[in-house]
């Protein structure tokens, strides 16, 4: 049987290994290939007819100026949306928040997620309602923490500033700072969605090898090289699968930003690139102008998965 | 997954300090999540002018619970309540069969393409609802579903995120098992119910269950607005 930890995330990347021997031609063999179509086709239509559909008129309506509040349709402009977006002030600033909230969350909520799993896979009393708390915030909705936390912020009245105070410190503007602002949305994504980086990496924890444990302890290991030698390169494939979900979710975080910011201040303070799709589609009535912005972060997640795979698919293989 | 209970064995060797030390890290865990979400309960029993206040409260004081009467009596909430209810319940029953169903034929099944079938599934997760939400909504306007709940389950009935998952955990199965069944002319499922491997089938649903519901939200927000 295979390392447990593979159970809930084993992704190995690229093609997955063949279960079994090579098919066979038989008679079995086309049975066995209707019935994987019977599964697959209801899934398959689904994602073609609203996703992918969506996808392709997405690209099309990128050459567009196309405006839903307007009833005439799309005129061609051809790439002007393209070269606009290359020469708008605003794409530097929010190609860079996208760039900041997602590196920081992907990363500091990874080697928090881990710290947390083996800290609360030690045998600590009341470690099951940790667990469980740690996992709370994960279930809330986005927009129902993002208007809570307004009461945490708040730079007049807020708990942080009522904590701050007690101990002689300033209050930064979370609200009308953009670098604050920016560090609020961040840091309220991180704590909300802890909880889920937490749970893949425990679950990828508890199902390690024990042996592997025991010939550590014999062999003297400290307890650094121990979880570098012997922990982590269990933990390889959870680690791989974690970064791409964790960064594809980063990426398209919505409801959090629209809550506390929109995407403000001062314009484009914490805007991402979803944010920017949303705002022009439906604030501005730049559907047309949307759909570019919306192709050229897919394009960029693609190349950021596609580098992932290559580079962590190397190291999977040593 | 019967390993939860398992003590894992360098608990044997742990001396009183790494013990004291990790209840002081539990703590600060749990004063991070814990007093955001405190403060956040305890405003909402607060009168609006004890909100704004400096020193801040730490404790209502008159508690109050005309937050919640408001909340329940000036929005149609029951028939929020109901439809939030409805499809939550759609969605989650769509998508754990179809994810299920897809997971099964790209983990368990042997059928040429069989690789590609699941980088196309898996592409899906790249796709934003923003990019998605206008082409759909123009196809179900067009179909007559708008204000329907079909209109709102059936383009997120869709599975990547959960074959992705489901897929993984099926690969681990032990194989043995699967194969011996093959000889007896058996399919793979008959073979992981009868090696008592159904629980197995179906554990990490609650993660699933999760990530689910803040693609609605995501979605849902993203079109009311």
């Amino acid at each position: 049987m295979q390392p447990a930890a593979e159970v809930v995330t084993g992704v190995r990347s690229g093609p997955p290994p063949p279960v079994g021997p090579p098919p066979r031609r038989s008679g079995t063999d086309r049975r066995e290939w209707l019935l994987a179509a019977a599964l697959l086709l209801p899934n398959l239509a689904l994602l073609t007819l609203f996703v992918y559909r969506p996808l392709i008129d997405n690209f099309r309506l990128s050459f567009t100026d196309y405006n839903i509040s307007s009833p005439n349709g799309a005129t061609p402009v051809g790439a002007a949306n393209y070269v606009e977006w290359l020469g708008r002030e605003d794409t530097r600033i929010i190609l860079r928040n996208t760039l900041v909230f997602t590196f920081a969350t992907v990363i500091i909520s990874m080697v928090l997620g881990l710290a947390l799993a083996l800290l609360l896979d030690q045998k600590l009393r009341g470690r099951n309602v940790v667990r469980s708390l740690v996992f709370a915030p994960f279930v809330v909705s986005g927009a129902a923490i993002g208007v809570a936390f307004q009461f945490v912020f708040d730079p007049s009245f807020g708990l942080i500033r009522d904590l701050l105070a007690r101990v002689g410190a300033q209050t930064p503007d979370f609200f009308q700072d953009s670098g604050w602002a920016l560090f609020m949305v961040t840091t309220t994504y991180i704590w909300k969605n802890l909880g889920y980086t937490f749970v893949i990496y425990l679950a990828a924890l508890q199902g390690r090898r024990i042996d592997l444990d025991e010939a550590a302890e014999i062999d003297g290991a400290s307890p650094w090289t121990h979880f570098r030698k012997v922990l982590l390169p269990q933990l390889r494939p959870t680690t791989f699968f974690l970064s791409i979900t964790v960064l594809l979710n980063s990426v398209q975080v919505f409801d959090l930003i629209y809550a506390q910011t929109r995407g403000g201040p001062v314009g484009t303070g914490t805007t991402t690139l979803v944010f920017q799709v949303y705002q022009e589609t439906f604030v501005n009535m730049r559907a047309g102008y949307g759909a570019t912005v919306a192709t050229i972060m897919f394009l960029i997640l693609l190349t950021i998965t596609f580098v992932q795979v290559r580079v962590m698919d190397r190291g999977l293989g040593a | 997954m019967s390993t939860h209970l398992q003590v894992s064995q360098s608990d044997r060797h742990r001396t009183p300090l790494m013990s004291v030390a990790g209840y002081v890290a539990m703590t600060i865990v749990v004063l991070i999540i814990a007093v955001p979400l405190f403060w956040i309960v305890i405003t909402s029993f607060k009168e609006r002018q004890d909100i704004y206040v400096r020193p801040a409260q730490y404790w209502p004081s008159p508690a109050t619970t005309d937050n919640y009467r408001d909340t329940v009596t000036s929005i149609p909430f029951p028939a929020y309540f109901r439809n939030s209810l409805i499809i939550t319940a759609l969605l989650a029953a769509a998508k754990i069969t179809l994810g299920v169903l897809s997971a099964y034929a790209l983990s368990l099944l042997r059928f040429p393409g069989r690789n590609l079938i699941f980088l196309v599934v898996i592409a899906a997760l790249m796709v934003p609802n923003q990019i998605t939400v206008i082409s759909n909504y123009a196809l179900i306007a067009q179909l007559g579903w708008r204000n329907t709940f079909q209109g709102i389950v059936i383009p997120l009935a869709g599975v990547a995120f959960g074959t992705f998952l489901m897929r993984n955990q099926f690969l681990s199965l032990p194989h043995e098992i699967i194969e011996a069944a093959r000889l007896d002319g058996r399919r793979p499922d008959e073979a992981a119910v009868a090696g008592g491997h159904a629980d197995v089938l179906a554990d990490p649903r609650g993660v699933l269950a999760h990530h689910r519901r803040q693609q609605e939200e995501r979605n849902t927000s993203g079109r009311s607005s």
